[in-house]
């Protein structure tokens, strides 16, 4: 397989729309548009020109993009400076850079560990 | 016994001392048989189709990719293992199986390293390598659950079992009973090409099946880079796998 898409189980590239309920097995990145419902049983990258409007399910999650849906993160969700999200939020870790958006609510269980930027 | 079947291409003089060298190598290594050659006159499926009706364990093909992707169709429900000696510069799937050109593959022939290949099937016919679609606008449908919509830089979408060509640089296991989306943008010459130095990524989204709607500009597909159908196209992996002899430097 080529390095480009060496260990990415699915890339959603910028020339491509997803409309509906899209599963995958392993890491997924997203830097064009989805709509309907995201979840992957391991890692989600969603770029910075990114448009997800879906709820989004994943073990890990980096995003620099833009989100309207609600995130169920199980363990590690950073937001970089980029990232704009519409939505209400849950994971065990998460990490905010300076000028990232969020608006909806933030649920992190017990064992919560905020970090900021 | 083997059954040697000659494309018609190579009725041309000019193939004579390359065949020659062939069957003499053939014949050194004890694996020489019957040899069938097309010519004009004869139609390559139904000649095919008799043979293939006479049961034989082993048929050998020599030409290119066409001659395989001729007999693709006619070898894939029968209990056959398929061997290919390529001849020419087109033979993308001999090298993908590692066999050498010419008289070199008659040594492959001879060693029988045999894998099970995954077999494509579009809207009923078997394939072996792709099946792809030009132009935005594209929707497929993907394991009934979710749409695939190519928007206006796409350049062509493609639906693979294995992938033949170098210059995308992905090479997908055959034997995964998967098949792989592949969305390739256009790439943009013009003037005010802002992007140049940021090219746009092609997607890869891993499917069972998928469902190959038309283009606006297109409603048709390419099957195996030679055949066209139209569309809609029904693709998915066959539950029929192809036993082909491989050499060792195969590419998965």
């Amino acid at each position: 397989m080529s390095k480009e898409f060496k260990d990415v189980e699915t890339i959603i590239g910028s020339t491509v729309k997803i409309e509906g309920n899209f599963k995958g097995d392993g890491d997924v990145v997203v830097e064009g548009e989805v709509a309907g419902k995201l979840s992957t049983k391991k890692n989600l990258t969603v770029g910075e020109n990114a448009k997800i409007a879906a709820d989004v399910e994943a073990i890990n999650a980096l995003v620099a993009g833009q989100i309207v849906g609600n995130l169920k993160i199980t363990e590690s969700l950073e937001l970089t400076a980029t990232a704009k999200i519409t939505g209400d939020v849950s994971a065990k870790i998460l990490t905010v850079a300076t000028g990232a958006r969020l608006d909806g609510k933030i649920s992190m269980g017990d064992s919560v560990l905020i970090e900021k930027e | 016994m083997y059954q040697y079947i000659y494309d018609g291409f190579l009725s041309d003089k000019k193939y004579d001392k390359v065949l020659t060298r062939i069957e003499n190598r053939l014949l050194d290594l004890g694996i020489n048989g019957k040899v069938n050659k097309i010519t004009v006159l004869k139609n390559f499926e139904s000649y095919i189709k008799e043979l293939v009706d006479k049961k034989p364990d082993v048929i050998i093909i020599v030409g290119n990719d066409k001659t395989l992707a001729k007999t693709l169709n006619i070898v894939a429900d029968k209990e056959i293992i398929l061997g290919i000696i390529p001849i020419g510069n087109e033979n993308t799937i001999a090298d993908f199986f590692g066999i050498s050109r010419e008289e070199q593959a008659c040594d492959i022939i001879a060693a029988r390293r045999i894998e099970e290949i995954d077999l494509g099937n579009v809207n009923g016919q078997y394939f072996l390598s792709s099946v792809e679609i030009f132009g935005a606008g594209t929707t497929i449908i993907c394991n009934d659950s979710y749409e695939i919509k190519a928007l206006e830089n796409t350049e062509k979408i493609g639906i693979y079992n294995l992938c033949l060509k170098d210059n995308m640089e992905i090479m997908f296991n055959p034997q995964d009973k998967n098949l792989e989306i592949i969305s390739t943008p256009k790439i943009s010459n013009g003037f005010f090409n802002f992007n140049k130095n940021k090219p746009l990524k092609k997607s890869l989204i891993r499917v069972l099946k998928a469902r190959i709607l038309s283009s606006r500009e297109n409603n048709s597909v390419l099957v195996d880079a030679h055949k066209i159908m139209k569309t809609p196209a029904e693709v998915t992996v066959s539950n029929r796998k192809l036993k082909i002899i491989v050499g060792k430097n195969r590419k998965f």
